[in-house]
């Protein structure tokens, strides 16, 4: 079975991963984890999110994937000890000393190897499985040739980024961030200073921001190459991200399987996805060596947008209750997806406020709503702004 | 300094000579097609030389690569490999050569450093720790290591070729360099493109010469020096113990961050 894996950087995130069609989510504790400053979970959150996972046969995986100093390994143990107590399905490591520790101490952990570790050939791939490693998350930079090498000769559990965000360099094999900023990029603070812009002795700047990665087009060849997990990244990333990419993703799948997706709907997809995301995207090194045409310069042309209006509580007798998120009136065009209901468009023509009053604009984000809607919603649906046509409507 | 412990990464060949008459015995090559940002050599140059040599390969490998690799003629002179990729020592693990692990940025604990050192004969030590770090973990080793006592370190790899596609996109002459400036920090920045990807330097060379004194010299195999943007007569003086311009002490006594607005 073919693995659809989210990020989840707090418990909210988890549960719209999970509703939205995620298998198995990735998260960080308090420490260990390579999102320094996301939310992130306590243990007893961790706790409580692997038994909500596990009472709907889904998986959580646990990053402990900084690249350790020595005051760093205080706690490890302990922590490790936690993680197997409380049954968590797996942990990501790059840091060959936390695989020690498990070995050394007989911690009943199961160990993926995290893309920190840039793998990109089999060899690696068997000295990893020979340490005791289960799954290997390739290097980003894994091109077809390489992952279908590997998978023949090795036969491992691989798990590719399929959605998200790029470093410009291999993963793990940058600093720049500690020169710039003094954060350290290996072990949660990157500020990311690859994706700022750059004085030369000419009048153009340089820069080397990568475009995001998109596999809509070539997920049907991954499942050929063996790849068993798809990820996608972005802890930090808000629930709406989280839901459309999961929806889209999830959707390609199944079409996948009845053999029913076309390049519409992987345009559309793609339209979709690079909507939400703020950014193009592209399938990076899957192909070929990304050129020119796969990063960013002149800046970024990002225009914030304000799409996600609002997250539907319940609908009853013709209305949905909405939890605003951003402005929208009475005579706009919207649609809603869930993860069942599919997706619908319909024009706002009625919206009552708490009190029943009818209004004619929303503007204040957390604001319950009810709008009339002429299509059945589920609890959890998002509202959003029309800027594509949808295909296959409901 | 004892000079028979400098480990020297040429830069160009025509200064082993001068080197040599310094003492230096040990030098370490960047092998051609298979490093990344360093000035490189093929086998056929590498086995004219005499000492004791070593090979650099930093780069990130495929299978083909590592097929390819298999298939060269090594010289007898080689003594050991210097290597980043795992895969690559996985191939070579139980050979005649001595195998020093250099996985860039990565061995920051002693914890981590000893894992490696059941496997590998030693281990370049990070240039991205505190002094105090890099001395517990010398003092906690248990085989000698190497350490970078002076070059301009190399802070990011990137298999992409970063300075090319800038020479494309506003239609100038194809180029390999290009230096930047950060202006918020004020650091600048040294690109060097080549097929496998991009190497960026820093351009302020990283003088860790005060670790000298305080390590225990026998828990040392090698001072590495890496000569690369550097001439003979910089890196003389430094051996010399002169000051030398244009250096900073990198991070010995500047802890890095990790959590904005909290602990380090």
């Amino acid at each position: 079975m073919i693995e659809l894996l989210s990020p989840a950087g707090d418990k909210e995130r988890l549960f719209f991963a999970f509703l939205y069609g995620a298998d198995a989510v990735y998260l960080g504790g308090r420490n260990f984890g390579l999102r320094a400053n996301a939310t992130n979970f306590s243990n007893e959150e961790i706790e409580e999110c692997v038994k909500y996972a596990h009472s709907m046969n889904k998986k959580v995986y646990v990053t402990v994937n900084i690249v350790f100093h020595n005051d760093d390994l205080i706690g490890l143990e302990d922590y490790l000890k936690f993680l197997s107590k409380i049954k968590v399905d797996a942990i990501i490591v790059s840091d060959p000393v936390v695989i020690e520790i498990i070995k050394e101490k007989d911690i009943d952990l199961i160990v993926h190897l995290s893309t920190q570790a840039s793998t990109l050939n089999s060899r690696a791939v068997k000295y990893f499985l020979e340490e005791g490693v289960t799954r290997i998350v390739l290097a980003r930079e894994a091109s077809r040739e390489n992952i279908v090498r590997i998978k023949e000769e090795t036969n491992a559990e691989l798990e590719c980024f399929i959605q998200g965000a790029m470093c410009t360099s291999f993963s793990g094999r940058c600093v720049l961030s500690n020169y710039c900023t003094n954060r350290d990029s290996n072990r949660g603070g990157c500020a990311q200073v690859c994706r700022w812009s750059f004085k030369t002795s000419s009048e153009e700047r340089f820069e080397m921001m990568p475009k995001d990665l998109n596999m809509t087009k070539e997920l049907a060849s991954l499942i050929d190459d063996g790849v068993n997990s798809f990820k996608i990244e972005g802890r930090m990333r808000s629930i709406y991200y989280i839901a459309t990419v999961l929806y889209i993703y999830r959707k390609i799948l199944d079409k996948i399987s009845t053999k029913t997706l076309d390049d519409e709907y992987i345009n559309y997809a793609t339209n979709i996805i690079n909507r939400v995301a703020n950014r193009e995207s592209v399938s990076q090194f899957y192909n070929s060596l990304p050129g020119v045409n796969e990063q960013y310069y002149n800046g970024r042309k990002e225009e914030s947008n304000q799409d996600f209006l609002g997250l539907v509580k319940n609908y009853n007798s013709g209305y949905i209750t909405l939890e605003v998120r951003n402005y929208f009136k009475k005579g706009d065009t919207v649609q809603i997806f869930g993860p069942n209901m599919g997706e619908i468009e319909f024009t706002i023509d009625e919206i009552l406020d708490s009190d029943g009053e009818t209004i004619v604009v929303c503007n204040h984000p957390k604001d319950i709503v009810k709008i009339k809607c002429p299509y059945k919603c589920e609890e959890n649906s998002m509202m959003r702004t029309k800027v594509f046509d949808i295909l296959n409507k409901m | 300094m004892k000079r028979d412990k400098i480990l020297l990464n040429v830069s160009d060949i025509n200064d082993i000579e001068k080197y040599k008459k310094l003492g230096i015995t040990n030098f370490l090559f960047a092998l051609k097609d298979y490093s990344i940002g360093y000035t490189s050599f093929s086998f056929e140059e590498i086995g004219k030389i005499g000492g004791n040599i070593y090979v650099l390969i930093n780069r990130i490998l495929t299978d083909d690569d590592i097929d390819n690799f298999l298939k060269l003629k090594i010289p007898t002179n080689v003594r050991g490999f210097i290597i980043e990729d795992i895969g690559l020592y996985y191939e070579l693990k139980g050979s005649k050569y001595e195998l020093i692990n250099f996985q860039n940025h990565l061995n920051n604990n002693y914890m981590t450093v000893n894992y490696w050192l059941k496997r590998f004969d030693s281990l370049v030590v990070s240039t991205d720790i505190t002094e105090e770090e890099i001395c517990d973990i010398v003092n906690s080793s248990i085989k000698p290591l190497v350490i970078n006592i002076l070059g301009y370190p190399m802070i990011m790899y990137s298999r992409r070729n970063l300075v090319t596609n800038y020479c494309k996109y506003y239609g100038m002459d194809i180029k390999k360099n290009l230096s930047v400036l950060e202006e918020i920090s004020g650091n600048t920045f040294k690109l060097v493109d080549s097929p496998y990807g991009t190497a960026v330097f820093n351009s302020k060379i990283s003088d860790y010469r005060e670790l000298v004194n305080l390590l225990d010299f026998n828990k040392v195999k090698f001072y590495l020096i890496n000569s690369e943007f550097m001439s003979f007569e910089e890196i003389r003086d430094a051996i010399e113990g002169k000051p030398i311009q244009n250096a900073s002490d990198g991070f010995l006594h500047k802890k890095t961050i990790y959590r904005v607005g909290g602990e380090s």
